[in-house]
C-alpha cells in the first residue's frame, strides 16, 4: 500500500497494507512518491473499471483509517494544543488524569494532573495558548464550580475562581474580545441546569455575570460566534437562538429546525455564519439541516441526508471545506453497541451531498472523540462501550481523507506566527502557482460530539514572489482570538501541513 | 439477602407484576417498595425532584436525554407524569416544589428569558415576577401556605427572593459584604434557606423575618457551603466544599453545623433532603461509583440500596427528597441483569442512559 507525503515520515502511524483486492497485495513500496501515485491510479482505474466494488475501497475516494492503537484509556475531551500535540483526558473516576498525545511519534504520556476532575467540563484555547476548562463532574451526575487553566508550554495549571455555581455539561466560546462565555452545564438534579450565562474576562481573571440572559438550556448547547458578533445558539434544542453578551446580556428567539431536537447530533460552522447540523435524537435522524446567519432572516432548512442515520457522531471540518461525519449509532437506544455506525461519511457543502468513506474498525458512540489534526488528518478515538469486538474504547485511529491519496501535498515553507484582523502576510511556497484554495481552522476543542471550537475561514488570496499574500478576515467576529492551522489547498484538493498561526491576541503573550 | 438467581428473578417477576396494576413497575423490598414513575417521551430521562407529604403527588421535569425538550412534570398514581408545558413562548420548563395541597412551583423559558411559575390544577401555569426592574427568575420551593421561595435576576445581580400568597415579591439581601444570593427551600412557618455570598465567602443562610440572612457557618475545614432544605423542626442540610470535593452537613439550633460522613468515597457526598423526623437523604461517592444514601441519627448512613432487595435491576444513584411518611424519591438507572454484577461500578449506566425516577415507600407504611 503507498502511503503518502507526511505519512511516509511516521511510519508507526501507517495503517497496515490490509487491502486485497482479488488477489493483488500491494505493499508498502520503495517508488519515489510520484511513482507511488502512478501507480495508485493505474489500479485503481483497472480495478475500479473491472469490478465497481474496488472502487469502494479506493483510499483516494474513501481515506483510510489507520489501524487500531491502544491507548491508556477512553478520549472523551480532547483539544488540539499549539504545540500540534492533543490534550485529552477519560471519563468517570479517570477524568483527573489528562495524557498528552503526539500525533508525530503515537505517544501518549502522562499529564500533569489538574488535581480534580475535569470529565464532563467545557473547554477552549485561549487567544493566548492556554487551554480554560470549566466545570467537571463530582462523580454523583453534579457539577463542578472549578474552572482552571492548563498551560501547554509549561504544562502546569493555574485555577480560576470559582463559577457561580457547578456545570456539568457546559460550553465555551471564545468571544471575539478575546474573552470566553460558559453556558449551561448541570448544577445537580436538585438545582436543576446552571442558567446563568458567564463570561471569563481573561485579561483579569475575574467572571462578569450576564444575570439579564438566565435562561435554561440543554446541557453541552452547541454555540457559535456569529458574523454579527452575536451568539448562536444552534442546538440541540429544535428553537435556536440568539445571545448578545454585552453588559448583563440578552436572549432574542431564533429560527426553528426542521426535524425537532437533536440531541447528539453534531454541528459545525462550515463557513462564515454558515452552520451544518447532523444527525441526532430521537430517532436518531440521517437527516442534516443548514442555516446562513449572513440571510437578513435566516431559516434551517435541509441538506442531503447521510445514509446513515447517527447519535452520537462526531462532525470535523476539513481544510478543504468538506466535513467529516465519523461514529455514532443508528440504533434506537442511546449509546446503542449493537447498531454501530462504521462508515464515515463526507458532506460536500457546494451539493449538499454525502460520500461513504472508509468504516471504523470499532463503535465510537457516546464519549467518542474525532479532532483535525495540523496534517490534515483526523483522530478518532473513545467511546463508553468495552465490550470486544465490536468495541475498544481505549483505543485509537487515525483517518486520511482522500485528498492524502490524490497527489504530492503543497509545502509551506514560512508563515507568520501571529497576525492581526484583517492583516495581509506572506506565506511562502514553492507550490504557490498550483493553490486554489487558502483555509484556517481554530484547533479543535471536542467532547460530547460538540466540538466547541473549530471553525474555518476561506481566505483571500493573491500570487507574490516565492508564494502567497493571504489576507485574514477582517473581524474578530469571523475568527476569534486564538490559534488556527493554515492550509494551503492545491487544485486536486491536496493540502498542505498546516503552518499554525496565532490571530489577534489581545492578552499579550506570544506564540512559542 | 441474595437468593439462588433463578429463584430471585422469579420473585422480581411477581414484586412487578402485582403492583403494576397501581403504578409503574415496582418492586418491594426488606424496607422498601420501589415505584419506578416513567418518562414524558419514550426513552427520554427524567428527574424527580419534590413530593407532597402524601408521595401522592411527585414533580420534576422530563425530556430527552440531558436536556432537550425538557418540561416541567406532576406525577400522581392515577394519572402517571403530566407535562406541566411552559410559560407563553417557552421551549424549557422544570418543577422544583410541591406543596400538600399540590400547587406546583419551578422555571420557565419564556421566548427571551426564564421566569419562575406557579401551578395548581385550576389556574394552569402562571409567571412569578422578579423584582421591579430584574428580568427573570426561578422558584424552588413553596409551603403548606402557598409562600414561594427562589431568586430573581437583573441587572443589578442576584437576589433570594420570597413570593407572598398574592405572589408579591420580595428581596432577602445577602450576607454582609455579599452581592449574591438564592434561596432553595422554606418551611411551613416561613423559614427560608439558600446561600449567599459574603464577606467570608459563599456561605448558607437561615433568613426568618424577625432576624432576616443570618450565615449558619461552615463545616470545619471547608471552604463554602450551601443549604439546600429545612424542615419544619427547623434542621437544615446542604453540602460544603473543599476545593473540588464536597461533604453535607446537617445544622440545628442546638448543636449547629455537623457532618453527616459518607459511604467512603473520598470526595464527594452531598445531602439533599431531610423530613421532620430528621432523616437525611443525598448522595455519596463510593468505590463502585454515585449511591443515594439514607442518614438516621440511630442508623448513620446507609445506602438506600442495601434497603432494597438485590432481586431487581434498579440501581439508585442520587435521593434527593423524603418526607414525613419516610418516602423517598431517588434517580438512578434501571440495568438489565444487575443481580449478576451488582457490585459492578455502573457510573457509566446513571451517566449515560436516560435517567429513571423512583418513588420509595417504606414496607409496611399505608401508601
Amino acid at each position: 500500500m503507498l502511503c503518502l507525503s507526511s505519512r511516509r515520515q511516521n511510519r508507526s502511524a501507517t495503517p497496515p497494507c490490509r487491502q486485497n483486492w482479488r488477489g493483488l497485495r500491494l505493499v508498502e513500496t520503495t517508488h519515489s512518491v510520484r511513482q507511488g501515485l502512478l501507480w495508485v491510479a493505474v489500479l485503481s482505474t483497472m480495478l475500479g473499471s473491472v469490478c465497481p466494488w474496488a472502487n469502494a475501497q479506493d483510499p483516494s475516494v474513501v481515506g483510510q483509517f489507520s489501524a487500531l492503537m491502544s491507548w491508556p484509556g477512553n478520549a472523551t475531551h480532547a483539544v488540539l494544543l499549539p504545540n500540534g500535540k492533543v490534550l485529552w483526558w477519560p471519563s468517570f473516576a479517570n477524568g483527573g488524569k489528562p495524557q498528552i498525545f503526539d500525533p508525530v511519534s503515537n505517544t501518549n504520556a502522562l499529564a500533569i494532573a489538574p488535581g480534580y476532575n475535569i470529565f464532563c467540563g467545557g473547554h477552549s484555547v485561549l487567544g493566548n495558548g492556554r487551554v480554560l476548562i470549566t466545570g467537571g463532574d463530582s462523580s454523583l451526575n453534579t457539577g463542578m464550580a472549578n474552572a482552571s487553566l492548563y498551560d501547554p508550554v509549561t504544562g502546569n495549571w493555574t485555577f480560576l475562581p470559582n463559577m457561580n455555581a457547578g456545570r456539568w455539561y457546559p460550553t465555551n466560546t471564545v468571544l471575539p474580545n478575546g474573552d470566553v462565555v460558559v453556558i449551561s452545564g448541570e448544577i445537580s438534579p436538585t438545582l436543576g441546569v446552571n442558567p446563568l450565562p458567564q463570561v471569563l474576562q481573561v485579561s483579569r481573571g475575574t467572571w462578569r455575570d450576564l444575570t439579564t440572559a438566565q435562561l435554561d438550556l440543554p446541557l453541552y448547547p452547541e454555540m457559535y460566534v456569529a458574523p454579527n458578533g452575536t451568539l448562536f445558539f444552534a442546538g440541540p434544542s429544535q428553537v435556536s437562538r440568539y445571545l448578545n453578551t454585552d453588559g448583563t446580556g440578552s436572549w432574542s428567539i431564533g429560527p426553528t429546525m426542521q426535524y425537532g431536537p437533536r440531541g447528539y447530533g453534531p454541528s459545525v460552522m462550515y463557513d462564515t455564519g454558515k452552520i451544518m447540523v447532523a444527525g441526532g435524537g430521537p430517532g436518531p435522524t440521517a437527516t442534516a439541516e443548514i442555516i446562513n446567519l449572513n440571510a437578513p432572516a435566516p431559516t434551517w432548512n435541509y441538506t442531503g441526508s447521510m445514509a446513515n442515520p447517527r447519535r452520537n457522531a462526531n462532525a470535523t471540518l476539513l481544510p478543504d471545506g468538506t466535513v467529516l461525519v465519523t461514529g455514532g449509532t443508528s440504533g434506537a437506544q442511546f449509546d446503542d453497541y449493537t447498531h454501530p455506525v462504521f462508515p464515515a461519511e463526507l458532506w460536500n457543502p457546494t451539493t449538499g451531498a454525502w460520500s461513504t468513506m472508509a468504516s471504523l474498525s470499532v463503535y465510537r458512540g457516546y464519549h467518542s472523540v474525532a479532532l483535525l489534526l495540523p496534517d490534515g488528518r483526523v483522530l478518532s478515538a473513545g467511546g463508553e462501550c468495552n465490550t470486544s469486538p465490536p468495541c475498544n474504547r481505549n483505543a485509537a485511529e487515525i483517518f486520511s481523507p482522500p485528498y492524502l491519496f490524490n497527489g504530492p501535498r503543497p509545502t509551506i515553507t514560512s508563515a507568520p506566527r501571529s497576525i492581526g484582523s484583517g492583516q495581509t502576510f506572506f506565506v511562502g511556497t514553492p507550490d504557490a502557482a498550483t493553490i486554489t484554495q487558502v483555509t484556517w481552522i481554530r484547533l479543535g476543542a471536542v467532547t460530547h460530539t460538540f466540538n466547541q471550537e473549530q471553525r474555518i475561514s476561506f481566505l483571500g488570496f493573491s500570487q507574490a514572489t516565492g508564494g502567497l499574500n493571504v489576507t485574514a478576515p477582517p473581524s474578530a467576529n469571523l475568527a476569534p482570538p486564538g490559534f488556527y492551522m493554515l492550509f494551503l489547498v492545491n487544485g486536486s484538493g491536496v493540502p498542505s501541513v498546516a503552518s499554525n498561526i496565532q490571530v489577534d491576541n489581545p492578552h499579550g503573550h506570544k506564540h512559542k | 439477602m441474595r437468593t439462588d438467581f433463578s429463584i430471585s428473578k422469579l420473585i422480581a417477576m411477581l414484586v412487578v407484576a402485582i403492583p403494576c396494576v397501581l403504578g409503574g413497575p415496582a418492586w418491594a423490598g426488606d424496607s422498601y417498595s420501589v415505584v419506578e414513575l416513567g418518562a414524558l417521551r419514550q426513552g427520554g430521562s427524567s428527574v424527580g425532584r419534590h413530593m407532597d407529604g402524601t408521595g401522592g403527588q411527585v414533580v420534576g421535569s422530563s425530556g430527552l436525554i440531558h436536556g432537550s425538550a425538557m418540561r416541567a412534570f406532576v406525577w400522581s398514581r392515577p394519572t402517571g407524569m403530566r407535562d406541566l408545558g411552559t410559560l407563553p413562548g417557552g421551549d424549557y420548563s422544570e418543577a422544583f416544589g410541591v406543596n400538600d395541597a399540590g400547587t406546583v412551583v419551578g422555571d420557565s423559558n419564556t421566548r427571551e428569558t426564564m421566569r419562575g411559575f406557579v401551578w395548581n390544577a385550576r389556574e394552569g401555569i402562571r409567571e412569578l415576577s422578579p423584582l421591579p426592574g430584574d428580568s427573570s427568575s426561578r422558584a424552588f420551593a413553596i409551603n403548606n401556605s402557598g409562600q414561594i421561595v427562589g431568586y430573581s435576576s437583573g441587572k443589578h445581580g442576584i437576589r433570594a427572593v420570597v413570593w407572598s400568597t398574592k405572589l408579591e415579591v420580595r428581596s432577602l439581601g445577602t450576607l454582609p459584604g455579599g452581592n449574591y444570593s438564592e434561596a432553595y427551600a422554606i418551611n411551613n412557618a416561613g423559614r427560608v434557606v439558600g446561600m449567599s455570598t459574603s464577606s467570608s465567602g459563599t456561605r448558607p443562610f437561615l433568613w426568618t423575618s424577625r432576624d432576616g440572612m443570618v450565615d449558619l457557618g461552615i463545616l470545619t475545614g471547608s471552604e463554602s457551603c450551601k443549604a439546600v432544605r429545612i424542615n419544619n423542626a427547623g434542621q437544615v442540610v446542604g453540602s460544603c466544599t473543599l476545593g473540588s470535593a464536597s461533604r453535607p452537613f446537617l445544622w440545628s439550633k442546638e448543636i449547629g453545623m455537623q457532618s453527616v460522613g459518607s459511604l467512603g468515597g473520598k470526595e464527594y457526598a452531598d445531602a439533599l433532603g431531610i423530613n421532620d423526623s430528621g432523616q437525611v437523604v443525598g448522595a455519596s461517592e463510593t468505590s463502585l461509583g454515585a449511591r443515594a444514601f439514607l442518614w438516621t441519627k440511630a442508623n448513620g448512613m446507609q445506602d438506600l440500596n442495601s434497603l432494597i432487595p438485590p432481586t431487581h435491576d434498579v440501581l439508585l444513584a442520587q435521593a434527593l427528597h423524603i418526607n414525613n411518611n419516610g418516602q423517598i424519591l431517588a434517580v438512578g438507572s434501571v440495568h438489565q441483569d444487575l443481580t449478576r454484577d451488582r457490585e459492578s461500578h455502573l457510573d457509566d449506566e446513571t451517566h449515560a442512559a436516560p435517567l429513571h425516577v423512583f418513588l420509595l415507600t417504606p414496607v409496611g407504611s399505608l401508601h
